[in-house]
Order: C-alpha cells, then sequence, then structure tokens
C-alpha cells in the first residue's frame, strides 16, 4: 500500500477510529490488579493519541507530498545519485503525440512516444531519453522482427524535446517508410549532457562522468534488454546535432562494435576545450588526441564504419571544418555529404535534410531478422 | 524554555506520557464523571500533538522562537521608518515610500556607520568570531540585517568562505538564500547543511568562493510573506531585495559587479526567488528554484497581501510577468522530483514561456517528494549551475 494512496489514509482512519472506541468501550474489561490495570489503561489512551497523530501527519503529508514513497520516509533517499539535466516537456503532447501508454490501435496507426530514465550499469550515469517506435513495431506479422535503433544526440545546449518537436524526425520517417525509401527503425533521443553543466564531449573523462562509455555499452545494452531491437552493430546507427554529430562521429568511430553507422547534422570535427568543458583529457596530449576524430584519421587505422555529414554554405565554420575532415577519410570509412544550399543553424534547415538523412539510415541499417516485410529501400 | 530548546520537549514527552496516567487515574472519580473524562481525554490529546509539534519543529526550524511563533517577533509595521533612513542620509528621497529604482540603489552611500541603537557587525566582531573557531575553515555569522529602506532587523545567517580571511582585498560574489514557509534561517543552515554543500562545492572548484546570506523571509511570522511588498503591509520584497545586499555590501566585502549576485530558494522560497529576480534585475543575475512555484499562492497564512490590487497582483505572479515584459539577460535554475507532481507541473507551465536566451536550466531527479533530502540533492548540481554562471 502505497505512503500517498487512498487505501492507506482509509486504514489509519480506521485503525484510529477503532483504537479510540475501543479504549472506552473496553475501559472496564481493563481492569486487575492495581498497576497492571493503570499501565493497560494508559496504554490503551496513549495507543489511541499516537493513531491520531499519526493519521494527521498522514493527511498532511498526502497533501503536500512532504515523502512520496515508504523507502523516502525512511531515509532511503531519493535513489538518484545524479541529478538529470533536462528539459521538462510540457505534459501531453509532445510533437502530436501522446507521451507514454498508447491503446494497442493508436500504437498500431502511428507508432508509441515514451519518456524514460535510462541507466547506465557500467558507467553510473543516467539521463532521461525519448524512445519512440515505429507502428510496424506493433504489428503482429512484424513479431518476432527485431528492429534497428538510431541514437540521436541533441546539441549543447539543446534538449530531446527539441528533437521531437522541431526536427520532423518521426513524421519524416514515417512518411519516407511509407514512401518505400526508407526502414521503420526504433529511435532513441537524449541529450549527452549527463554530467551537467559541463559539457564532456562525449569523452570517458578521466576521474570524471564516463560518458563514451554510457553512449557504446551502456545505452545499447540497457535498450536491448528492454525492447525488441537488434543485437547486432549493422542494426545500431548513432546520430546527431551540432555538438551532438561531433560526439556521434566520434563514439561510432571510437566504437565501431556498438555502431556501424553515424551521422553529425551541422557538426564539427575536432575535440573542444573550453569553459564548459574544463579540463577534459586531465591536460594530457595523447586522451586529446584520441578524442579528436581528425587526429584519429590521420593516425590510426580508419575504422570500419559509414557517415554522413551535412552543413549549410552559409555556415562557413562548419563548411571548413567538414570539409577537412572529409579529406582525411579513406576506407574502410565510408563517408557520405549532405550540402544545403543555404539557411544557418537552426532547426528549420536540419528539419529539411530529415528525409535525406533517414533515407541514408535505412540502406545502411539491416533489421536483424532476415526475413524483412518491407520492400528493401532502394540505394542512393 | 526556548522554542526549540531540548528542556521542553522533554517537558512535553514527559506530560504526554504523565496526563495519560492521570486521566486514568481520575477516571472514576465521582461528580462531573463525563466532563472530567472529555477534559481529560482532550487534554492528553493536545499534549501527544505538542510533543510531536515541538519535535518535528526542532528538526526543520520552521519557528525559530516562541515569538516567530505567536507572532510577536515580527516588525508588524516599519521600525524606524524615517528615522532609520536619516541615519543614511537618505532623507528627502522619500525612499521608504517608493520602491527603489536601481539609480536610487546605486546612490546609496557604500560604507555609512549605522546610526545608534542599530547593530553594528563590525570587523572586529568577525575577526573576533573567527578565531573563537581557531582561524580556520569557513565562518558562519548568526546575526541580524538592518534594511535602511524597510526600516525592519531581522536575524539572518551569513556564511564566509575560508578564502575571505586569507585575501583581504578581495570581493566575493553573493548567494541569497531563502528559505521556504514557516523557515528561519537554521532551517537553510541545519537541515539544508548548506555550510557542508557551500564548502564542498569551494574545494572542488565547482563555486568560487563566495558569501552566502541567509535572511528572514517573513517579517511579521507566522504571517507568510511570500517575499512580496504587501498592499498596506510588510515590505518583504524591498527588505529581501534592496535592504539585504545593501546590508551585506555595507558590512562584507561583497562585489557590486552585478553577475555576482543570485537568489536561491526552496519551496516558496523558489518562488521568492524567481519573483525577486524578475523586480529587481539591476541587483540579481540568476535565480534557483528548488521545488518552487511560480505565481503567488494565497492562503490562510498569507492572507491576501495584494488587497485586491490586480497590478499587484500581475506584477508579483512570475507567469504573467514573463508574459508580458522584456527580460534582462539572466540564467534560471529550476528543479523538481518526480515524486512531488505539483512542483514539475509548475515548472511545465512555467519554462515553456521563457525565451531561449534566459538560458534556463531545469534539473529533474526521478523520485522524491517536497522535502529537505531532495533539496540536499539538487544542491551540489545548483552551486555548480551557480558557479559556472559567476565565471
Amino acid at each position: 500500500m502505497s505512503l500517498l494512496s487512498t487505501p492507506f489514509l482509509a486504514l489509519v482512519v480506521s485503525v484510529t477510529i477503532a483504537t479510540c472506541i475501543g479504549t472506552v468501550a473496553l475501559w472496564n474489561r481493563l481492569s486487575g490488579r492495581g498497576a497492571a490495570k493503570l499501565a493497560s489503561r494508559v496504554a490503551a489512551i496513549i495507543t489511541c493519541q499516537v493513531a491520531a497523530v499519526v493519521t494527521i501527519a498522514a493527511l498532511v503529508n498526502h497533501s503536500f507530498v512532504f515523502f512520496s514513497s515508504w523507502s523516502e520516509l525512511a531515509g532511503g533517499g531519493t535513489g538518484a545519485a545524479t541529478v538529470g539535466v533536462q528539459a521538462l516537456d510540457p505534459g501531453g503532447k509532445v510533437g502530436g503525440f501522446d507521451v507514454g501508454n498508447v491503446s494497442a490501435a493508436t500504437a498500431r496507426r502511428q507508432g508509441q512516444l515514451i519518456f524514460r530514465w535510462v541507466a547506465g550499469r557500467r558507467s553510473h550515469l543516467g539521463t532521461w531519453a525519448y524512445v519512440y517506435f515505429p507502428p510496424q513495431y506493433f504489428a503482429p506479422a512484424n513479431s518476432h522482427e527485431r528492429f534497428p535503433v538510431a541514437v540521436w544526440l541533441t546539441g549543447y545546449p539543446g534538449t530531446p524535446g527539441e528533437i521531437v518537436r522541431y526536427l520532423g524526425l518521426i513524421q519524416t520517417m514515417n512518411q519516407r517508410v511509407g514512401h518505400g525509401t526508407a526502414r521503420p527503425t526504433v529511435l532513441v533521443v537524449l541529450h549527452p549532457t549527463l554530467a551537467p553543466p559541463r559539457d564532456t564531449e562525449c569523452a570517458d573523462v578521466p576521474h570524471g562522468p564516463q560518458v563514451e562509455t554510457y553512449l557504446a555499452a551502456d545505452l545499447p545494452a540497457e535498450v536491448r534488454a528492454s525492447y525488441r531491437v537488434s543485437r547486432d552493430r549493422t542494426g545500431w546507427a548513432l546520430a546527431g546535432l551540432s555538438t551532438g554529430g561531433f560526439c556521434a562521429v566520434k563514439v561510432a568511430m571510437r566504437h565501431p562494435d556498438a555502431y556501424s553507422a553515424a551521422v553529425s547534422v551541422s557538426g564539427y570535427y575536432h575535440a573542444v576545450l573550453d569553459t564548459t568543458t574544463g579540463s577534459l583529457y586531465g591536460g594530457r596530449a595523447t586522451l586529446r588526441n584520441d578524442n579528436d576524430p581528425e587526429w584519429l584519421l590521420s593516425h590510426r587505422p580508419a575504422p570500419p564504419i559509414s557517415v554522413l555529414v551535412t552543413y549549410s554554405t552559409d555556415e562557413a565554420a562548419t563548411a571548413a571544418d567538414t570539409a577537412r575532415f572529409l579529406s582525411l577519410a579513406r576506407p574502410p570509412m565510408a563517408t557520405y555529404r549532405l550540402i544545403v544550399p543555404h539557411g544557418g543553424h537552426n532547426f528549420g534547415v536540419f528539419a529539411s535534410e530529415m528525409p535525406a538523412v533517414v533515407d541514408w539510415l535505412a540502406a545502411r541499417l539491416v533489421p536483424e531478422s532476415s526475413m524483412s516485410v518491407q520492400a528493401l529501400p532502394r540505394r542512393r | 524554555m526556548a522554542l526549540t530548546g531540548a528542556p521542553l520537549l522533554v517537558t512535553a514527552i514527559t506530560l504526554a506520557i504523565g496526563l495519560p496516567i492521570v486521566t486514568v487515574l481520575v477516571w472514576d472519580r465521582p461528580r462531573h464523571k463525563v466532563l472530567r473524562r472529555i477534559a481529560a481525554l482532550f487534554a492528553c490529546e493536545l499534549m501527544v500533538f505538542a510533543a510531536a509539534g515541538l519535535a518535528v519543529n526542532r528538526s526543520q526550524y520552521f519557528y525559530a522562537s516562541w515569538g516567530d511563533l505567536l507572532g510577536t517577533s515580527g516588525v508588524g509595521r516599519p521600525v524606524g521608518g524615517p528615522a532609520a533612513a536619516a541615519h543614511y542620509g537618505l532623507t528627502g528621497q522619500g525612499a521608504r515610500q517608493d520602491r527603489p529604482t536601481p539609480s536610487s540603489l546605486l546612490a546609496y552611500p557604500p560604507a555609512v556607520k549605522p546610526g545608534p541603537g542599530v547593530p553594528d557587525i563590525t570587523q572586529s566582531a568577525i575577526r573576533a568570531a573567527y578565531a573563537k573557531q581557531g582561524n580556520r575553515g569557513s565562518l558562519v555569522l548568526y546575526t541580524s540585517l538592518f534594511g535602511p529602506f524597510t526600516g525592519y532587523r531581522l536575524p539572518a545567517a551569513v556564511y564566509l568562505p575560508a578564502a575571505y580571511f586569507r585575501d583581504h582585498s578581495k570581493k566575493f560574489p553573493v548567494l541569497e538564500m531563502l528559505g521556504g514557509y514557516p523557515a528561519s534561517p537554521q532551517s537553510w543552515m541545519h537541515v539544508l547543511k548548506l555550510r557542508t554543500f557551500l564548502d564542498g562545492a569551494i574545494t572542488r572548484g565547482t563555486l568560487p568562493p563566495a558569501i552566502a546570506v541567509v535572511p528572514t523571509v517573513d517579517p511579521s511570522p507566522p504571517r507568510d510573506s511570500e517575499c512580496v511588498d504587501a498592499v498596506g503591509g510588510d515590505q518583504a520584497g524591498t527588505y529581501l531585495g534592496v535592504d539585504v545586499p545593501a546590508a551585506v555590501e555595507r558590512d562584507f566585502r561583497a562585489t557590486e559587479v552585478r553577475r555576482g549576485w543570485s537568489l536561491t530558494g526552496y519551496s516558496t522560497g523558489g518562488y521568492c526567488a524567481v519573483n525577486l529576480w524578475l523586480h529587481y534585475p539591476a541587483q540579481f543575475s540568476a535565480a534557483v528554484s528548488l521545488s518552487g512555484y511560480f505565481q503567488p499562492e494565497l492562503d490562510r497564512a498569507t492572507g491576501d497581501p495584494f488587497a485586491g490590487n490586480r497590478q499587484a497582483g500581475q506584477s508579483n505572479d512570475p507567469r504573467w510577468e514573463v508574459d508580458h515584459r522584456a527580460l534582462l539577460p539572466g540564467g534560471l535554475y529550476l528543479a523538481a522530483s518526480g515524486g512531488d507532481p505539483a512542483s514539475v507541473a509548475a515548472i511545465r507551465d512555467f519554462a515553456p514561456r521563457l525565451p531561449p536566451e534566459l538560458h534556463a536550466t531545469e534539473a529533474w531527479l526521478p523520485r522524491g517528494g517536497h522535502n529537505g533530502a531532495v533539496w540536499r540533492a539538487f544542491l551540489p548540481d545548483a552551486l555548480a549551475w551557480l558557479g559556472h554562471r559567476m565565471r
């Protein structure tokens, strides 16, 4: 019985009434020799009084929600060691979707969007994420199919809600699936600032938050354990906007065993150090190099992943960064570029790139079952 | 006996056990049986509630004294008033009537000595207090802050970091910490263990060394001031937004730079922090709300501070203010916990109204109700956010 539930309140009220009435009604039964009679009657009165105090306390707690559970009352703490910095999206609909459980019929028609905490077992980090299941996930014919996953990372600052609301990612994917050019994919949307307010640039910070471990190991493990998704790298892609794009490319390059494809929308390709990142690499150049995609391409064998980079010609710095990165790439890393003729670093431009991004992902990701009920997408 | 003292609690518990014993002994006495029994049971009931209430108050520091509980310690109406303003050479400015504008704040002479009858936080007193704890670590002073504009003199706790005593030329940023309702400065210090968290954040480097001041939020307890200037009543907003900064700048080496001043509060204090930040943008650059709300909540404890005046009500409603007024750049940190649905709903309603250039950060604990454990859990992150903004 929960501390805040009506059955509990009813219980304490009943106990109070029962003990107090019982004290009066059974008064004469509480007899016996002097001291015993005194003690039993005093105990009866005190029991009734204490029950009344407990009832008032329960009612006050119900009203102000001081303690939301028994474990919290017992001093079990709030359970979360780290505070997650997240935008609390307005309740109800987000991007046209009701967040949370919906009826089976609704899920089969438009998919399901949920908002959940994803805890990292190895890194001990955690964050809130949107997870979207496409309508095909709920089709009875697909009940044995494991779906590919695209993990989307926001920029800094940025919120997962923005991606769901302004990127048009979900709607675009469903439209392109209807066209036959894209594959229904489970989407996981989170922001990579797992140790706020530091921008850790998705690195495993020495003696600090192990954000890269979270993204490469913990997040896939948790999603695989919870949902019917691919257990192979060929079904996993990492994508992001701006800083999220840098994260996506860097983590995929360093963990090709976890991800086979990466998308960077208006991202950059070298490690940044500023006041928000602090000293990420403990001042050690080797660590910083290892987290720098351009350095990795120049000094290490290229990883076997596919990378799609996008930018708009109006973003001069991004364009130059991206060109440099692409010039360093070589097999087995396959790079693709999408250039938008004009427009700045904003969601309007990003959203316009989504159809192409979604189609590209479909051509790289495969569901685990070899029996796909969709026609294979055309290669682009 | 002091309200929060152990002797009073022990007495209450003794009576809570003793009265039932007496009740049993007099139960069967002849004459007025029914009256006696009812009176005796009622007395027992009262005593048990009193003992429980005293125990809770001791742990949470809701009311620091009998005066707070019974309403005799409050200012009721401004104390000093014009005479106090004259001490600071402000006669003729009419400062006590109008809300001081930012320009009049800048005109306030920085190093004026308080006049007679007003307690003085002298440098020697601070040094003596520090010497008493061995000239090590940080210092917490329990003192009072006198406000020249309101004339109120109210208890406050002031935290001075260890660095304050090492570098005598440096000026420090100031965190103004506001408690909920009911609360005393001891609530922040003992229940939320502010000193421990400040020491920790400064040592770890997430917060630069800073002064923290915990003023009294309700000039006339047990009335809940909601930190507003009540129409025809207590001027809590002016006290907290103008007088407390003025007093701190006068008595301690506090920065005059807006970037170094912030407001932090829990529960009602969170509403206070955001509302005062909106009212005094020249003084404060950031506000932190832990499980706070964003419109005045009027109930029996608050009464109607606006006396039906619609403009006063709107200007103290952060949601209305944000919708209708241009805002200075600044930062907001809004925190809520999953086990406290009202705080979550408040942020969900308020946050979408904020423009992006305001840099609102939201913090979330998935579990936890409306209590000190949750606010302590937020403190490291909130202090780091404040520290990040000050750099």
